[in-house]
Order: structure tokens, then C-alpha cells, then sequence
């Protein structure tokens, strides 16, 4: 009778030093398993970028074959699968890179180029000649990617990128040296808080979070077209209560990045409160100027931006 | 029962399948900086029929610009560079060729004549969305024709801005000639583009601190008279005569309408104490607001007449309160470092204009009246006595420069700055001057 009784009583107390103690672990340590950062970017991002970079031409060309290049080595697929997804990130990642460490580290790499040049190119078969450029690039990224952190971008792709970075210096330079806030003080009381406005713009910039149908506009793309609007709105600075002044206006545009019709959304309370009808007319101006007007926008993509609903609120100004 | 429902379902299910919704793909995207760059307008001359009015139709539109220029907000567009001319843009404007030329506002008129009078009709249209904004007719006998053009030049600004304009006013102020120990100071008054200036003092007795009444047409001043005792005195602009205010055995200065116009306050010194008081015009009965604690001075009125803000010493060292008409709930506002004269409430009633002194220079700022949000707009030498154009936009005070180790050399002149701290710009008086006050909209 105690038999069943104290078997079924063995295999609980067994499942519960189980579930308390865990399994015992009879094998030796794994081996450890070879981190590989991997970051999920949109291709269209990808391609914004070489579109950016009209002026250095061999990032260019090297990016786009990078991919068939890779593809008839079997050897080599390891290592360029490795390089793949990271160079990839090493293109799209924003200008905060420390360009004196990437220099000193290209040179480091540049060194060992030429072993892995040797290394690399006789393995490959159907390479046109001006492909070892591109190789020697990919190499480059290759020995990066064993290099430590940080991760450095190539040299070609690096003078763009400083470039871009020198030209949002001068951007934010000249946004901010005439007036740091919009509301001028002649003391230094206000600069702690306007370096903040500053900091803050560079995220705030973020356009509004995308619903599902903006996926195929890349960052890049809608930071274009909030820029060249920047650029001709004038925003009535000494209103009151400025900086809590925000207009929507809702424009559909034609192919060709002409504006067809643009409306304010709330059209009740232009009628009712000046200061908004104000706000609202400025932000209608921007739209309408023929300076800003048709914009810079991919056509293809046509679909995705025809409708827009754009929200000019001056927060960043104060 | 279930196969009804189902049927309901379907029927539901179909139907709203039938007419898909509008599912925008909406790109969303939120501009979160501008420029504060001034709107480029065109201001065509007016035209006429009438060849005796037609050079007043071009000083009007000259005028116009000027104001509109000297705003700091519009940029209007060199008339050399216009396509259509002003006959053709009075029938028809051609758009196109008016935002060629980069306008984004277009003001066409005429002007006519008769019996003494002039007659101006303007339009003001926006040249991208193509469609009228203000259409006005003002009429005035001919010598005012200035009043017509800054008339004008108020309503387009008051259209594109949201706000009441600033330009059909006055401004009183004390003008100064002579050498330093000897200055003579007379009362003035002009327009506030500089044009019909005309004293209102003789210059035999010191006058200080003129304000003007709401109601435009009288202006209380301190004026130090007979045996050297300042009395505060109301002077009426139409008819010239003046009136004493109140006989009090001690100074009174610093005078100030309430914005009814009925009462009065002003500072009281006696005792070796100076006190704040209220003096009804009507009955010339007076009140005492603060407490003979301290130096209580400089004291001015809230846009609805609830508080008062004024300079007290009673901290320790000169600073800015706000207390209720009552002169109850007195409290300090300021609390920067330096000293805090002169507060003047800006008639819009978002902020408090003031003069600061810091490290030996001076300063002319704003705050908001609970005392934050302290901004310095400019800064001299000698920066002082600052006052609100009746919008509350601009803020004119006087500047004197230093001049060499004997003071000579040192000059004397009213500037204007609008309140976000730009567009700095010196009025045009015909000697030194010093004290502005300017007055409403002249009505």
C-alpha cells in the first residue's frame, strides 16, 4: 500500500529539487559564442545616403557592388557576411563619430590592408579591375570589424561624413549665433538655457512617431523636407505667448513636389483668435513660397508623401 | 435567432467594406524652427485722377513703407524693382509678377479729393494664395494726411501680425539742449516717425516725467516751479491749459494715469519717507497706497487697473513689487542681481519693463509680472526710463553716451527696441532728449 504512495512522493520531491535547484550541469563550459552586432536598417535609408553623397563618387560605386562582390566568394562568406550587416550601420550612423580615433585607426588598418589584399584578391574570379578599390575598402571594413570598439567608417565615406558634420556646425552656427533663443538677451543669463534649446533640437528634430504607412520614408528623407520648409518660416517671434503658437496645416502636393492645396486644419478658430490666424498664415506661407516650393523629394515615393499634415510649432526657437 | 445575427453581421461587414475609409497615408512631420526674417511687401503708390493729389498719394505710400520698415517685421521692396505699375495693379494685379519679385504682400490704393479732404481706399492682398486680406477707406482733411498713412500702416499690421499697430501715436518726452550744468529742458511732443514736432514748455522751469492720460489728450508731467517746489501738473493737449494737481506740504513726482484715465498715483516724499499715492481726478481726493516704511516710488498701473507694480527699498536695496490697487498683497518680483528702477507694465499686461543697474552699467529688461522669465534687452552707459508702445511691442527708453572725463561730449537720445531684443533703432529728434513716454492710438 505505501509502495505506490512513496514512489509518487520519490518523483515530486524529485521534480521539486528540480525545479528549485535546476539540472546539474554535466558537460564542460560551452564554448563562447562570437558576439555579432547586428542593426536592422531600412534599404531605403541605405540608398538615401548615396544619394546624399553626390560629390565623392567611389563610396558610391562601392557600396553598390559590394553586395555582388561578396556573393562569388564562398571562402571569404564568413567573414564578408560579418562586415556586411555592420558596414552597413557604419554608413547610416549619425555624424557624432570620433574622426581623430578613426583616423589613427584606418592607419592602423591600412597596414594590415595590404595582407589581406593579397589575401583576398586572387580569390576572386569575375572581378573587373577597378573593383579592388572596392575591395580594399571591404578589406578595410573586414579588419575593422575585428578591430575593438569603436567601429570606424572607411576613409572616402569618412570626408562626406565630416563634411555633412561641418555643415551641420555651420547650420547650427548660424542659427545660433545671431540669436541663440529668439527672445535675445544681452546677458549671459540665457545661454544655459538656449545650449539646451540646441541639444534638444538635435532630438527633437524627430519627426512625430510614423504610423505604419510612413515606414518607406526614411529619417533622412522627412528631415529633408522639414529642413527646406525651415527655410521659409518666418515665425512671429515678439507674439504673445509665442512659443505656445502652433499651426497644422494639411497639403497635398502634386507629383512633381509642387503644393496643390494646402489648409489649415482648424479653420473655426483662425476666424476666432488673431494670433493663431497669424500663426496659421505664416505656416501657410512657408508652404506656398516659391523658395521652398516645388521641394527636393524623391518622386518615386510619391505615394508616401503626397498627403501631408505638417505641425509648425516654434518650441525650438525659445 | 444566431442565423439572424449572422445575417446582420454580413449585411453590416459588407456594407462597411463597400465604401473603404479614407485610410490617409498621411505623412506626418512637425517643424519645430523658422526664421524671424521680415516679410518682404510691396507698397504701390496710390494713384489718383486728381493730379493735385497724386504727389500726396506717393508721400502716403513712402509713409506707410517707412512705418511698416521701421517695425522691424516687413521689408518693403525697392519700388524700382516693381513689374506692374501701380495704374495696372489697381484694375487687375498680376500675381505672378509680383512674387517674381519675391512679394508676399501687396498693398495697391487710390486717393481722392474733395473739399479740403482726402479719401484713401487700399487693399492689401497675399500674392501667394492670391486673395485679399484688408480692403479699407479712410478719409481726413488734407493737413493730416500723415494720420492717414500711419492709419493704414497700422491696419496691414495689425492684419499680418494679429496685433494692433503702434504707428498713428505720439510721443511726449523732455527735450534737452545747452551745455551739462546749464541744461535747458522743455516739454515736447511729436509723432513717433519724428515728423510735427512742437514744444510745450518754454524751458524758463525744469520739467521731468511727462506721461500721457489714456485718453490721449492730456499728459501729466513733474515740473519743478515757482520756488524750486515740484508739483505734478496736467496739461491739455487740445486747448493748452494747465492744472495743478494736488498742493501736498512736500514733493510729488512720478505720475502716472490709471487706465481709466480717472485717477492718479504718484509718489509722495515726506516725513523722510516716501510713499505711494492715488489721487482721484474727479475729486481731487487722495489716498495713501504703502506704508511709510521706506522709498516707495515709481509706481504703475496693470492694463485692468487690479495691481500696481512700483520700486521699493524696503528690502534693503532697490527693487521691483506688486501689490493690489488697494495697495494691499505687496510682494517682490525681482530678485536678480543689481538694482531695479522705473517698472512700467506693458499695456498687453505679459510683461514689465524696467531699468537695472548692474556693475556699473545699465540695462533695459523685461519680466513677466510674477517676477520670471528676466530678459536684458540692451544695455549702455546710461539706459533708462523706459516706455511701451501702446501694443506693447516696442519699448522706447533713453540712451546717453559717456562723453570725455569732464562729461562733454556726452549725448542724450530716445531709442526704440522691440521686445524680443532686436531692432535697436534711434528716433529722430531735433536736439537731445530724454523721458519718452508714448501715447495710445490716436483715436
Amino acid at each position: 500500500m505505501f509502495g505506490p504512495f512513496l514512489y509518487s512522493l520519490l518523483l515530486h520531491g524529485l521534480v521539486l529539487l528540480v525545479a528549485v535547484f535546476g539540472l546539474p550541469y554535466l558537460s564542460s563550459d560551452p564554448e563562447p559564442v562570437p558576439l555579432i552586432p547586428v542593426e536592422i536598417v531600412d534599404i531605403s535609408e541605405l540608398t538615401q545616403i548615396q544619394q546624399k553623397k553626390s560629390k565623392p563618387q567611389p563610396p558610391v560605386e562601392e557600396e553598390k557592388p559590394q553586395k555582388p562582390v561578396e556573393d562569388p566568394k564562398p571562402q571569404d562568406k564568413p567573414k564578408p557576411a560579418e562586415p556586411e550587416p555592420a558596414s552597413e550601420p557604419e554608413q547610416s550612423e549619425p555624424e557624432p563619430t570620433p574622426t581623430s580615433d578613426a583616423e589613427s585607426l584606418v592607419s592602423l588598418n591600412e597596414d594590415v590592408i595590404t595582407e589581406e589584399e593579397a589575401v583576398v584578391v586572387p580569390k576572386k574570379k569575375p572581378t573587373p579591375p577597378k573593383k579592388k578599390e572596392e575591395v580594399k575598402e571591404q578589406a578595410e571594413e573586414v579588419e575593422k570589424e575585428d578591430a575593438p570598439k569603436p567601429k570606424e567608417k572607411p576613409k572616402p565615406p569618412k570626408k562626406p561624413e565630416k563634411k555633412k558634420e561641418k555643415k551641420d556646425k555651420k547650420d547650427k552656427k548660424k542659427e545660433s549665433n545671431p540669436f541663440d533663443s529668439v527672445l535675445k538677451s544681452v546677458e549671459e543669463m540665457q545661454k544655459t538655457a538656449s545650449k539646451t534649446n540646441e541639444v534638444d533640437e538635435e532630438s527633437q528634430d524627430d519627426p512625430l512617431p510614423t504610423d505604419r504607412n510612413d515606414a518607406s520614408m526614411s529619417l533622412s528623407e522627412r528631415d529633408a523636407i522639414i529642413q527646406q520648409f525651415r527655410k521659409c518660416w518666418s515665425v512671429p517671434a515678439g507674439a504673445r505667448d509665442a512659443e505656445n503658437l502652433k499651426a497644422e496645416i494639411r497639403v497635398q502636393m502634386n507629383a512633381d513636389g509642387t503644393v496643390r492645396k494646402a489648409d489649415i486644419i482648424d479653420k473655426g478658430r483662425m476666424a476666432r483668435d488673431p494670433l493663431f490666424r497669424t500663426a496659421a498664415e505664416s505656416a501657410l506661407r512657408a508652404v506656398w513660397n516659391p523658395e521652398c516650393n516645388p521641394i527636393k523629394v524623391s518622386k518615386e515615393k510619391y505615394d508616401t508623401w503626397k498627403d501631408m499634415r505638417l505641425t509648425f510649432n516654434p518650441k525650438d526657437m525659445f | 435567432m444566431m442565423k439572424k445575427i449572422l445575417k446582420s453581421f454580413i449585411v453590416v461587414a459588407s456594407v462597411l467594406l463597400a465604401y473603404p475609409s479614407q485610410s490617409y497615408a498621411e505623412l506626418r512631420l512637425e517643424i519645430t524652427r523658422g526664421n524671424i526674417d521680415p516679410l518682404p511687401i510691396a507698397i504701390t503708390d496710390l494713384v489718383s485722377e486728381h493730379e493735385t493729389v497724386s504727389e500726396t498719394g506717393k508721400n502716403i505710400a513712402r509713409v506707410i513703407a517707412s512705418d511698416l520698415e521701421s517695425s522691424g517685421l516687413f521689408r518693403p521692396i525697392d519700388p524700382r524693382a516693381f513689374i506692374q505699375d501701380p495704374d495696372a495693379v489697381n484694375g487687375t494685379p498680376r500675381f505672378a509678377d509680383w512674387r517674381l519679385i519675391k512679394a508676399q504682400a501687396l498693398m495697391v490704393g487710390r486717393i481722392f479729393e474733395s473739399g479740403g479732404q482726402i479719401k484713401i481706399e487700399f487693399r492689401l492682398f497675399d500674392t501667394f494664395s492670391q486673395s485679399q486680406m484688408v480692403g479699407l477707406s479712410l478719409t481726413a482733411d488734407s493737413a493730416s494726411w500723415r494720420r492717414l498713412a500711419h492709419m493704414a500702416a497700422d491696419a496691414i499690421y495689425e492684419r499680418i501680425t494679429g496685433e494692433k499697430g503702434y504707428f498713428d501715436t505720439r510721443v511726449v518726452y523732455i527735450s534737452e539742449s545747452g551745455p551739462k550744468k546749464n541744461r535747458v529742458k522743455r516739454l515736447a511732443i511729436m509723432d513717433r516717425d519724428g515728423e510735427n514736432h512742437r514744444f510745450l514748455s518754454d524751458g524758463k522751469t525744469l520739467v521731468l516725467t511727462p506721461r500721457f492720460s489714456p485718453t490721449a489728450q492730456e499728459i501729466v508731467y513733474l515740473e519743478y516751479g515757482h520756488k524750486r517746489q515740484p508739483r505734478v501738473y496736467l496739461i491739455n493737449l487740445a486747448n493748452g491749459q494747465r492744472a495743478m494737481l494736488g498742493n501736498f506740504p512736500g514733493m510729488t513726482f512720478a505720475p502716472r494715469f490709471s487706465p481709466d484715465g480717472k485717477r492718479v498715483i504718484m509718489s509722495f516724499a515726506g516725513s523722510g519717507k516716501t510713499t505711494i499715492f492715488e489721487m482721484d481726478l474727479a475729486s481731487r481726493k487722495s489716498k495713501r497706497l504703502t506704508a511709510p516704511v521706506a522709498i516707495d516710488t515709481s509706481p504703475c498701473y496693470s492694463p485692468d487697473g487690479n495691481q500696481i507694480v512700483f520700486l521699493s527699498d524696503r528690502g534693503g536695496s532697490e527693487q521691483l513689487y506688486v501689490m493690489n490697487a488697494d495697495g494691499s498683497g505687496a510682494h517682490r518680483i525681482s530678485f536678480g542681481q543689481g538694482r531695479y528702477y522705473t517698472p512700467v507694465w506693458s499695456p498687453r499686461g505679459d510683461l514689465i519693463v524696467f531699468t537695472k543697474s548692474f556693475k556699473g552699467e545699465f540695462y533695459i529688461g523685461v519680466m513677466r509680472p510674477d517676477g520670471s522669465g528676466e530678459r536684458l534687452l540692451t544695455k549702455g552707459f546710461l539706459v533708462e526710463g523706459p516706455t511701451w508702445a501702446p501694443n506693447g511691442r516696442v519699448v522706447m527708453f533713453t540712451r546717453q553716451s559717456r562723453g570725455d572725463a569732464s562729461g562733454a561730449g556726452s549725448t542724450s537720445r530716445l531709442y526704440s527696441i522691440d521686445l524680443t531684443g532686436f531692432n535697436e533703432r534711434e528716433m529722430i529728434t531735433p536736439q537731445d532728449a530724454s523721458d519718452p513716454a508714448w501715447s495710445p492710438l490716436l483715436q
